[in-house]
């Protein structure tokens, strides 16, 4: 079970991070920031277990949203339990879009006091690329349009 | 004739297995935690018989015993073309929460299988899951989570 834990823990911060300072000046944060409100998804997939993770953005500097797990070939899959999240949002002052004080029912998914700092790459109201200053991996927000069905949204 | 008739077993079991999409989840709760559930009538320390752990199950399963179920989680589901189905495994046997309390649990495991796509049944699948714990929840039975449990001890691997 630790093992689960502990492989989920780094899939999940893999999810939302970055490496050393890459990515080269980002978009100013006065762009992006009347951009975020509303609702994003995001995928990824890490060493064979797929991501996919709903974000709603609020102007407060609050937000909410869900990460789905799963893992699989044609034919047949894992799906593990889809967890909640709390967190809140800001830019730091190098203009990189903070996550912190993230909360969720399993503690074990994120470590105590994690943050992550994302660089804002390129933003449109229906698409941000960004890169995680940690890890230096690039992620992808997508807008939800009314009309995206389903709560999931990958196909194998 | 009887080659024959392995060849057309054999066609339909691969036309089954290109078809059909299984997808598999542990029970778990809203929060997004595993669960344990405690079996009705089981007491820790005996082996539960084969009618308290089919009661346990029938409670589970119930919902999906009907033919019209699908209806509600595929929403382009045809009852006489489509099929799906849903099991649910439980492996059991006793268990301790970190408090101490010692009793004779499940952990449920739920499979759907279907002809739906894959993301239609993963979809239909968290949607199941959600109302096997509700159900659950709501004949009584007591539900732990598994980080509240303690850790199996390992198996002595010492030589004897």
């Amino acid at each position: 079970m630790k093992l689960l834990l502990l492989f989920l823990s780094s899939l999940a911060m893999a999810l939302t991070s970055c490496s050393v300072s890459p990515g080269g000046p980002g978009v100013d944060a006065e762009v992006v920031r009347p951009l975020l409100p509303g609702t994003w998804t995001s995928k990824k997939s890490v060493r064979g277990a797929d991501f996919y993770m709903e974000k709603t953005f609020y102007p407060d500097g609050t937000a909410k949203g869900f990460i789905d797990i799963r893992s699989g070939e044609p034919g047949v899959s894992l799906l593990l339990p889809r967890t909640p999240f709390r967190s809140r949002w800001k830019f730091d002052d190098q203009g990189n879009l903070v996550t912190y004080q993230v909360e969720t029912g399993n503690q074990q998914l994120f470590e105590k006091d994690w943050k992550c700092h994302d660089r804002i790459l390129r933003a449109s109201p229906k698409r941000i690329d960004f890169i995680d200053q940690e890890t230096g991996e690039r992620g992808t927000f997508l807008r939800k349009s009314d009309s995206q069905p389903g709560p999931t949204a990958w196909s194998l | 004739m009887r080659k024959l008739q392995f060849l057309v077993v054999l066609l339909g079991l691969c036309a089954l297995s290109s078809c059909y999409h299984t997808s598999v989840a542990p029970l778990s709760d809203p929060q997004g935690q595993i669960v344990s559930i405690e079996i009705p009538g089981a007491r820790h320390g005996k082996n539960p018989s084969e009618r308290t752990v089919g009661k346990f199950i029938k409670t589970l399963s119930s919902r999906y015993e009907n033919r019209a179920w699908p209806l509600k989680y595929f929403p382009e589901f045809d009852l006489s073309s489509n099929g799906a189905l849903v099991s649910i495994l439980a492996p059991y046997g006793d268990l301790e929460t970190t408090s101490g309390r010692k009793f004779c649990g499940a952990l449920p495991i739920v499979m759907l299988r279907s002809d739906q796509s894959a993301e239609s049944t993963e979809n239909a699948l968290r949607e199941i899951v959600a109302d096997v714990y509700r159900d659950a929840r709501k004949s009584g039975m007591r539900v732990v989570p598994v980080d509240q449990l303690k850790e199996q001890p390992k198996p002595d691997s010492s030589p004897s």
